[in-house]
């Protein structure tokens, strides 16, 4: 291959890369969209989770994890009873201080 | 013998993360030094990555089944090779132990990592006893990390 096809060829796919940046860009756009409207429709149905969010972005993580290429909605849709689930599991527990070891007996955990 | 904590029950018992959530905070805020500003970010985030299996908690327990320890470990993946590891995170003893307790638990580890098709087992360390315990058990210094405060 001569130096001017190959410049030829590197032009060429410059220059279609370059052509589809506009699409991959509204795409994601398109799509970063749908998801914040879902969002917002999610908190405006479940109100009591506005101020749980990081529980929410966990157990979405963890159901998105579980479930590669399921739809975004349907996502939502099955993290709910999780969430209500780890909203209760975890109230009352403390985040914010470390006082002592607690109960190390491993006889009261034991399941 | 190191045991890990459930995350989740069948709903009729408590997760032992919950149960034990107060020792698992008291051996992280020992092991990692943590400073109370951070409490708040870093344990809400270590609770969660608990309760979802980002991150599994294991505790060894001595013969009148007390905790005497508590390892924290996650399951990372290299972006370029697709290579899964697992890190060690944090890890707490309560009480003084030998070598050979410490190669028993890594040897237990060790197996759980293959099971969980890892290439690696990592921690990162600045406390010599701990490098020399990784050694001891067959690991090897890859890199050291260097920090300028601005």
């Amino acid at each position: 291959m001569s130096p001017e096809e190959r410049e030829s060829i590197i032009n060429e796919a410059v220059e279609r890369a370059l052509l589809a940046i506009p699409e991959v860009v509204g795409n994601l756009m398109a799509q970063n969209a749908t998801y914040n409207k879902i969002n917002s429709q999610f908190y405006k149905d479940h109100p009591e989770f506005k101020d749980k969010k990081d529980i929410v972005v966990s157990v979405v993580e963890m159901i998105d994890g579980q479930n590669p290429g399921l739809e975004y909605d349907k996502i939502l849709e099955k993290a709910l009873p999780e969430i209500r689930k780890r909203i209760e599991m975890t109230n009352g527990l403390n985040v914010t201080s470390v006082t002592n070891p607690g109960d190390r007996n491993f006889d009261n955990g034991e399941i | 013998m190191l045991i890990r904590l459930l995350p989740n029950t069948n709903g009729k018992q408590p997760s032992q993360i919950v149960i034990f959530w107060e020792t698992i905070k008291f051996a992280c805020q020992k092991a990692d030094v943590i400073h109370i500003e951070n409490y708040q970010v870093y344990f809400n985030e270590l609770l969660h990555a608990l309760l979802s299996d980002k991150a599994q908690c294991f505790v060894r327990i001595d013969d009148k089944r007390i905790i005497i320890g508590i390892l924290i470990t996650r399951i990372t993946g290299n972006k370029v090779t697709g290579e899964k590891s697992l890190r060690l995170q944090s890890a707490y003893s309560f009480r003084s132990e030998s070598q050979e307790i410490w190669a028993e638990d890594f040897k237990t580890i060790l197996d759980i990592a293959k099971e969980r098709d890892c290439k690696k087992i990592t921690f990162e360390t600045s406390n010599d006893k701990i490098a020399s315990l990784g050694e001891s058990v067959g690991c090897k210094e890859i890199s050291r990390m260097y920090e300028y405060v601005i």
